[in-house]
């Protein structure tokens, strides 16, 4: 008598504990007989179905169930002894459900219903995000591309990496690495980039660097690799964004040849205006110096001489360095060569604008000009070379009283 | 060696030096030159230098020997028509031949060569200056 009395109250409390767990938790517990007539069904997820047990105990589990098919499949399926588990959606709501075969006495099935609507549409939402987030690294001008922090090996890209690949989607990269790609020569150099990021903890922002593409050429990308950490804190991914900036190095490029054209054009110009050769006479030619005279500026004047020579067919050139600050003894070398090969052209040099500065200085250093005529200044020295060429200057009356 | 590389103008003998000599053709230009002298009486020897274009050793050789054999034989050497480039390097290398009178070109050669013949043939003056010019 006490036992029976023990077990009804066993299984009332099972009974009840029961009924707690399946009113509190979104799904439902059915059990149908063996001809498919549901004998219980409790369970929070009845309420969302609208229904009550109450409807649904005593009914046939194929008729109340005809369609969707995978439910009146289900409890067939259960009946003949196989455990199935499917997924249906009736209207806005989704149920996972599982049919068991009862093996116990009188046979029939235990049917579990588990509300997967929220769960649905929470993966919906992240797959929608996932989605968008896609959409918008691809629709970025630039490069994006993240890397395993400890293999290296890519682990997501954006449609520009894939095509610059030469694969025809990002996912085709996911897993491996920069020694699998065209640009397998810079892999060492981009490795090595990642590592000192990662190491570091420090972002890398826009430097310079080459890439090679899938054709053979090469392109100058401006790359920023900045570290991702997990939630442990430790760097576990690199974010490495670049943007191809091979027009704007070649427009860059241009513009400094460009610019150093014009230097040298001006250069030049600036030359030509240092070297100012002024015909005075049928045979005399005068080059004032002016500022002072390194080995390039001696080579100038020297050609520009030369050439001043040929053009008025000189038979004496006047060197004047009245403006030349500072004669030293390579000043003096550079204006000794310069007087040497106006000689091989057949003219004659004096220098003039000698100051008593230079005049001490060139004795004082020791510097040879004893086979060089000089003078103090530019007056003297066209009358010497006057002189030279035959020429006297003689005032207006004396030639008119004849010679 | 062709008769038109060495010609006599008055009292002058014209040599127009040739570009890329050899050192065979400088021997035999060198023979010719003096059978010249020999044969024409020739006070002055003009080297041109006109087609020469590299101041290199056979150049060098080349001026050197020629001048100091015709020196010899009592004629004067000028030269003329050096380009601006080979000057330079001449200069550089510290090449001036100081015993040689340089002229601009031909024009101004034959003038000297009329007045040295006036005046009898000897060399120049070293430094180079000239005699006066009669307009």
């Amino acid at each position: 008598m006490q036992n029976q009395a023990s077990v009804y109250n066993r299984i009332n409390m099972l009974e009840a504990q029961l009924r707690a767990v399946l009113n509190s938790v979104p799904m439902a517990m059915f059990t149908l007989d063996a001809q498919g007539v549901i004998t219980f069904c409790e369970g929070h997820a009845l309420e969302s179905m609208g229904l009550t047990p109450a409807q649904l105990i005593g009914q046939s589990g194929f008729d109340l169930f005809p369609n969707p098919p995978e439910i009146y499949q289900g409890i067939k399926r259960a009946l003949a002894g196989e455990t199935v588990t499917e997924t249906t959606t009736v209207g806005p709501m989704t149920f996972q459900n599982t049919y068991i075969p009862y093996t116990g006495e009188g046979g029939g099935i235990i049917g579990l219903s588990i509300d997967i609507t929220s769960i649905r549409q929470a993966e919906a939402e992240a797959r929608e995000q996932r989605e968008f987030l896609r959409k918008v690294l691809d629709a970025l001008p630039v490069r994006v591309l993240w890397k395993d922090a400890a293999t290296h090996a890519f682990l997501g890209c954006n449609q520009l990496v894939a095509q610059d690949a030469g694969l025809p989607s990002p996912d085709d990269l996911v897993g491996k690495t920069d020694y699998d790609m065209p640009w397998v020569e810079q892999a060492p150099l981009f490795q090595a980039d990642d590592r000192a990021v990662i190491e570091s903890g420090e972002a890398r922002i826009n430097f310079e660097e080459q890439l090679t593409q899938s054709d053979g050429s090469l392109s100058w990308l401006r790359t920023s690799k900045v570290p991702l950490r997990d939630a442990s804190g430790a760097v576990s991914s690199v974010l490495c964004v670049y943007e191809d900036i091979t027009e704007q190095k070649r427009a860059q490029q241009e513009r400094e040849a460009l610019q150093q054209q014009v230097i040298e054009a001006q250069r030049r110009a600036l030359a030509d205006l240092s070297t100012p050769i002024i015909p005075v006479m049928d045979g005399i030619i005068v080059m004032p110096l002016v500022g002072s005279i390194d080995t390039a500026r001696a080579r100038d004047i020297m050609r520009a001489l030369l050439r001043g020579i040929s053009e008025y067919r000189a038979r004496v050139a006047i060197l004047d360095i009245t403006g030349v600050p500072l004669v030293d003894s390579g000043v003096a070398d550079h204006l000794n060569h310069t007087i040497q090969a106006a000689r091989l052209k057949g003219a004659h040099t004096i220098v003039t604008g000698i100051s008593d500065a230079v005049a001490e200085t060139i004795v004082d250093l020791g510097i040879d000009w004893s086979r060089v005529e000089t003078m103090s200044n530019l007056q003297s020295g066209l009358v010497a070379a006057l002189d030279r060429i035959g020429l006297r200057l003689t005032t207006a009356d004396h030639a008119a009283n004849g010679k | 060696m062709d008769s038109g590389t060495i010609q006599k103008l008055e009292n002058l003998l014209l040599v127009a030096v040739p570009r890329d000599l050899t050192d065979d053709e400088v021997i035999l230009m060198r023979r010719d030159i003096l059978r010249a002298i020999r044969a024409y009486g020739s006070q002055v020897v003009l080297l041109d230098f006109t087609q020469v274009d590299i101041c290199d050793s056979f150049f060098g050789r080349f001026i050197y020997s020629t001048s100091r054999m015709v020196q010899l034989m009592g004629a004067t050497v000028i030269i003329s028509g050096l380009q601006d480039a080979v000057i330079e390097t001449m200069v550089e290398l510290g090449m001036t031949l100081p015993d040689v009178e340089a002229v601009l070109d031909l024009d101004d050669a034959l003038a000297l060569s009329r007045r040295l013949g006036r005046n009898g043939s000897g060399p120049a003056p070293a430094d180079g200056g000239l005699p006066e010019w009669e307009e």
